[in-house]
Formats: C-alpha cells, sequence, structure tokens
C-alpha cells in the first residue's frame, strides 16, 4: 500500500537535512472514501499517519516504518473537500539505535490537524 | 442479542477497502475480543505481505468503534455511530503481522467523557502479543 497519487499527490517539497515540508494536494475521487465512509468523506487518522510516514521516508531515501509512537493528537477532521491541500512537515533525527526519532505535523493552512511524535525505523531492517 | 447473529456492519460505518475488523468475540465488562484475519486483499499490506502498523491502528480503532456500534444497537439505534479517533498514545509493534494473520485482539474501555473514551488495545496473534497502544475514541451521536 502505498498512498502516494491514491491518496494524495505531492505538489512541492523543500527540504535540509533531515527537516522537510511537504505540500500535498488530497485526491477526492480515492477508493478509501468509498468506506471512510460511504456519502460522508472523511480521511481516515491513520491514513495521514501513514502520508507522515511516506514524506519521512523521501528525506530519509529509504523506506521507513513505525517502531512506537509515543504521542499522535488528531486535532480537527480533514476531508479531500474541506481542506484540499495540507502541509505536512516532518523533523527526523537519527538516534543511538540506528533508529530514527519524528516529531511531524500535518496542517491546512492555519489549522493544526495532526500532531505525531515516535520512532521509525528502516523497512529492510526486518 | 447474539454476538454471531450481528454482522459487523450493523455495528461501525466503514466498509471496503478501510473496514478492517471481522467480529466482536466476545464482551464481558469492560473488555472485549476481536477478529480480523489478514486476506490478501487487505488495504493495509504492502509489497512484502506485510500488515501495516497504521492497518494494525485501524483495526484497534474500529474494534473499539464495535463496541460502542454494539452497546448503541442494544440501545435501539439503526444506525451504527461514527467514531474518530482523537489521540494515539504509547503505541509499540513488537511483532509485524503478515497476510494469513489471524488477529485477536483485546480492548479495555475506560471512562468516557464528552463521548470521548479512553481505550486500550492489544493485539495478538496466536498468544503472542505483536502490538499495544492506548487511544482516545471520539463517538459521534
Amino acid at each position: 500500500m502505498t498512498l502516494e497519487d491514491r491518496y494524495y499527490r505531492i505538489i512541492d517539497f523543500e527540504s535540509h537535512d533531515n527537516n522537510g515540508t511537504f505540500h500535498v494536494a488530497l485526491i477526492d475521487d480515492c477508493d478509501i472514501y468509498q468506506g471512510h465512509f460511504p456519502d460522508k468523506p472523511v480521511c481516515p487518522g491513520v491514513c495521514n499517519i501513514d502520508t507522515i510516514i511516506e514524506c519521512a521516508s523521501k528525506l530519509a531515501g529509504c523506506a521507513l516504518r513505525t517502531v512506537s509512537i509515543k504521542q499522535c493528537r488528531m486535532l480537527s477532521v480533514a476531508t479531500p473537500y474541506d481542506t484540499p491541500q495540507l502541509t505536512v512537515t516532518v523533523a527526523l533525527s537519527k538516534n543511538n539505535d540506528g533508529k530514527y526519532d519524528i516529531v511531524a505535523g500535518i496542517n491546512h493552512d492555519d489549522t493544526a490537524i495532526m500532531t505525531f511524535k515516535g520512532i521509525l525505523e528502516k523497512k529492510s531492517s526486518i | 442479542m447474539s454476538l454471531k447473529e450481528i454482522k459487523i456492519e450493523q455495528l461501525i460505518p466503514q466498509r471496503a477497502p478501510i473496514l478492517n475488523i471481522d467480529s466482536i468475540l466476545h464482551i464481558a465488562g469492560n473488555t472485549a475480543t476481536t477478529q480480523l484475519f489478514i486476506n490478501n486483499d487487505n488495504f493495509f499490506l504492502d509489497e512484502e505481505g506485510f500488515f501495516s502498523e497504521s492497518g494494525i491502528m485501524e483495526h484497534i480503532a474500529q474494534s473499539a468503534s464495535a463496541i460502542a456500534g454494539y452497546q448503541a444497537l442494544a440501545k435501539g439505534a439503526t444506525v451504527p455511530p461514527i467514531g474518530y479517533i482523537g489521540e494515539i498514545k504509547n503505541f509499540k509493534v513488537y511483532n509485524h503481522p503478515r497476510v494469513g494473520d489471524l488477529l485477536t485482539t483485546t480492548i479495555t474501555i475506560g471512562p468516557e467523557v464528552e463521548h470521548i473514551t479512553l481505550i486500550e488495545g492489544a493485539v495478538k496473534i496466536h498468544s503472542e502479543i505483536c502490538a499495544e497502544t492506548k487511544m482516545k475514541i471520539f463517538i459521534e451521536e
């Protein structure tokens, strides 16, 4: 499951070291909305988390996955109609275990949609 | 009302491709057990057949939502309530589930304040824990 070009499209992004800002557009005819929810399209919070993980993977230059989440707050509901464009900010730092500490957020204009703090690891370390 | 007679679609509003719980096995007091068999067409599978962490979280959230749906149905509701994740805290993955695994999940329901319920979820494959978390679930009336 990759959400890029299915759930969202990257409009542009800028990065410096392990910090990045991604402007994304939600894809309103994504199949996810057939089930979440029928006749009431709402962005699943977990898909917003995966959007953060995929942006973090671009920053790191390798596929990442979640090891743990210290806290993820879902502050406002996002929908492809009410919040068609989102800004994803990601700050990564390598920790002593060779994993990545991540602090990230999703905003729509000045409205905070999500905050995310956790630990990611390279997928290939399975 | 027997759990076996209830379809999961009566308890939660989610549908394919995002529906991520098969059934509630039992409910006793503040604890419930749910199940999900990871089919090969599950939305949350990656190209190597691993079930993603977001899939685990969605399964736990839908399990909690299904319990709220069961309670609403028992009170006479005809449409299942919509539940949203408000917060995920202390989520940990110990083992990554794969296609073909059967997840058995224990949900413990905590106190509810203004439609927000604190829950704890623990997911096992066979008897081995693979993930656990705390969540705040907001149930829309």
